[in-house]
């Protein structure tokens, strides 16, 4: 009954896959870069500055957008008991989600850029993604429309609200008049501009990077450990939080700077509500992923949904913490934000993905995983890769804050900028080290997939006896 | 609410999207009417045919990707960069280039710091200035050219956005950027930043 969504969802999974690699391997080299300069090559198209946009928007857009549109189309189908709602627009989406992200990362190599911060691509791109949104949704609420169970699935609400809020957010962030093919001018300036953007920015965090894998842990975790979801009542919490809040909280981006202070103060007291629906799921998928005791103890896989769970309470209490004024002061423009950021894309969107590829990939195509003791290996090195990371741009960007704002007792800077950037070399070596380890991980569980897909099928004989 | 939301599609939409609106109306959509306001006060001035190329440079080249333009209003700040931002410094700042991350830094007044020969060697050879920086080296902006009828493109773009460009300067425009390097482009607006909205006592140290 789900051919066609089964091989859609492999080829979504897989495109997932082989651009989470090249995204990571992209953030490798800019880490690298900031570390050894040379290598920059003095090149026009694999400098930092072109490498940095092309790391997040391969993460963001391939790794992450794969990830949720071919999960939650998945879902959607089994859930609702019913077929997509049409076959050929799904692979419509597939191939030009693949096809716009090519030709994207390849115009910001050559500085086709909005500079807006995951929002680079210019507006070519933007109305081909803008397309693509649309007809995802469509297919998304067309095939819950004629669902056949009375009630829309929790995970269905957290997909769905990442596609009205992310296709919302968005068009608004990206109005620009077109100057020339690939180059445009957003129609907002100055602090206008920065308002739109953050408004996106925060929300392309709160949405494509937690609320869609919040709701695919919905469906996932309780099918892993074969029990029920913890608490129908705190996934609403969630659900209303998230939606009610995190739309708010953006202007923490902006503390100090030239906006009106009251919208600072908005961003500020917003980010510190979303702390309660944030452990709120936290607890929830914990109390899910640790009822089955067996499992718990035996199986790897459940770990990495752990992990992936401590990570998301992890960042989620550092992000509040942040958008406090007093740590605000130091933590922005700092690398303690990109530690930040990647205690949760690391952490816990890789961690995520990472469990779901090694649930769901056998169970597509109908095979034994292949090794559980690599799974183990991939748990060791992934969780080493993010420690390494993260304390290092802790002490690192922390470290880069206060010097930045410290001064002498006669009131002058107590350290020059070449001071604080010989200071923080040994921390981005650190992180790139921290970064390479998670990618050797990726690489281990890449080979274990790809073993587990190459075993001979399991002998099925159905009404044999 | 509860309800009907978890059955029917309609208003899962609905109530999702009012409720997501509610954000935008509050402190998102009042920023699209400051920019009257700000015009009137700013002593910003429109970038000259040169200074907006080489800010198309900046932007094409990553430059975002490190170096901040927004001093916030704090003691250490204005010492280590001078002058902070005010909202209507970047009135004209179509696409807001404050940034996130200061790996490298601030920018906002750094056309009050340098001379343009330091800028250009600076830009080709970074490490030969300053041992210590991992700024990438760019030494092919001053090799390609500035395609001309791109920065004609831009201006006009801008004055339909609401730059206050002549058609006269539109016009004379060519003439000031041909032949010159992207890299020449790039100087100029670098040179161009902190210079209009300089004031007494809020230079660099």
């Amino acid at each position: 009954m789900y051919e066609n969504e089964e091989k859609l969802t492999k080829a979504f999974v897989i495109a997932a896959i082989i651009w989470g690699v090249i995204g990571m391997c992209m953030g490798l080299m800019a880490a690298l870069q900031l570390y050894l300069p040379q290598l920059n090559f003095a090149n026009e198209y694999i400098n930092f500055g072109k490498i940095r946009p092309l790391h997040t928007n391969a993460i963001i857009f391939g790794l992450v957008c794969n990830f949720i549109i071919g999960l939650s189309l998945y879902i959607v189908a089994k859930t609702s008991v019913v077929n997509l709602v049409s076959k050929g627009l799904s692979w419509f989406l597939f191939w030009g989600w693949q096809i716009t992200l090519v030709i994207g990362l390849i115009s910001i190599a050559l500085g086709y850029t909005s500079t807006k911060e995951y929002a680079e691509f210019e507006w070519p791109i933007d109305i081909a993604i803008v397309v693509l949104w649309l007809t995802f949704g469509y297919i998304f609420f067309g095939t819950l429309a004629k669902r056949k169970t009375k009630h829309i699935f929790v995970s269905n609400w957290f997909s769905g609200g990442v596609i009205i809020v992310i296709g919302l957010i968005y068009l608004i962030n990206n109005l620009a008049i077109p100057v020339y093919a690939f180059k445009g001018y957003s129609i907002f300036s100055g602090a206008s501009d920065a308002l739109v953007q953050w408004w996106w920015g925060h929300n392309a965090v709160g949405f494509l990077l937690t609320a869609g894998f919040v709701g695919t842990n919905y469906y996932f975790i309780p099918k892993l450990v074969n029990r029920p979801i913890y608490s129908y009542r705190l996934s609403l919490i969630t659900f209303w939080g998230l939606i009610g809040f995190y739309t708010w909280a953006g202007t923490h981006h902006l503390l100090f700077t030239s906006v009106p202070s009251w919208i600072q103060n908005i961003g500020v007291v917003m980010s510190i509500l979303l702390w309660i629906p944030s452990w709120a799921g936290a607890f929830n998928a914990w109390m899910t992923c640790t009822s089955n005791k067996e499992e718990l103890k035996t199986n790897p896989v459940v770990w990495f949904f752990l992990s992936s769970i401590a990570y998301y309470a992890l960042a989620t209490f550092e992000g509040p913490l942040m958008a406090i004024r007093w740590f605000n002061m130091i933590a922005h423009n700092t690398s303690w934000v990109i530690g930040h950021v990647h205690s949760g894309a690391l952490g816990w969107v890789g961690m995520t993905c990472i469990a779901t590829f090694y649930y769901f990939i056998p169970k597509l195509y109908k095979k034994e995983l292949y090794s559980y003791g690599l799974v183990k290996v991939h748990f060791v090195l992934a969780h080493i890769g993010v420690l390494f990371y993260i304390v290092s741009l802790w002490i690192g960007g922390i470290g880069q804050g206060v010097k930045s704002l410290s001064l002498t007792e006669s009131g002058s800077l107590t350290y020059s900028f070449v001071d604080i950037l010989r200071f923080m070399e040994p921390y981005m070596l650190g992180r790139a080290i921290g970064g390479a380890l998670f990618i050797l991980g990726m690489l281990v569980m890449v080979y274990n997939l790809i073993m587990t897909v190459k075993k001979p099928q399991k002998v099925v004989i159905e009404g044999a006896y | 609410m509860e309800e009907s939301i978890s059955k029917s599609v309609m208003a899962f939409i609905t109530i999702t999207t009012v409720v997501v609106l509610f954000s935008f109306f509050v402190w998102v959509f009042p920023g699209f009417f400051f920019t009257n306001d700000l015009k009137e006060i700013t002593t910003a001035k429109p970038y000259t045919a040169l200074e907006l190329a080489g800010r198309d440079v900046y932007m094409a080249e990553g430059c975002v990707a490190c170096h901040t333009q927004m001093v916030r209003n704090l003691e250490p700040e204005r010492k280590r960069y001078g002058r902070p931002n005010k909202m209507e410094d970047d009135v004209y700042e179509f696409n807001f280039l404050w940034s996130s991350q200061r790996t490298g830094p601030d920018l906002t007044n750094i056309g009050l710091k340098y001379t343009e020969g330091w800028h250009k060697q600076h830009l080709i050879n970074p490490q030969a200035i300053v041992p210590a920086s991992i700024m990438p080296q760019y030494p092919w902006l001053f090799e390609k050219k500035l395609n001309v009828s791109h920065v004609i493109a831009s201006m006009k773009a801008m004055k339909k956005l609401g730059v206050p460009y002549t058609d006269t300067q539109i016009e004379n425009s060519s003439s000031k950027v041909e032949g010159k390097t992207k890299g020449d482009a790039l100087v100029a607006y670098l040179m161009s930043l902190g210079v209009d909205t300089r004031e007494k006592g809020g230079d660099l140290n």
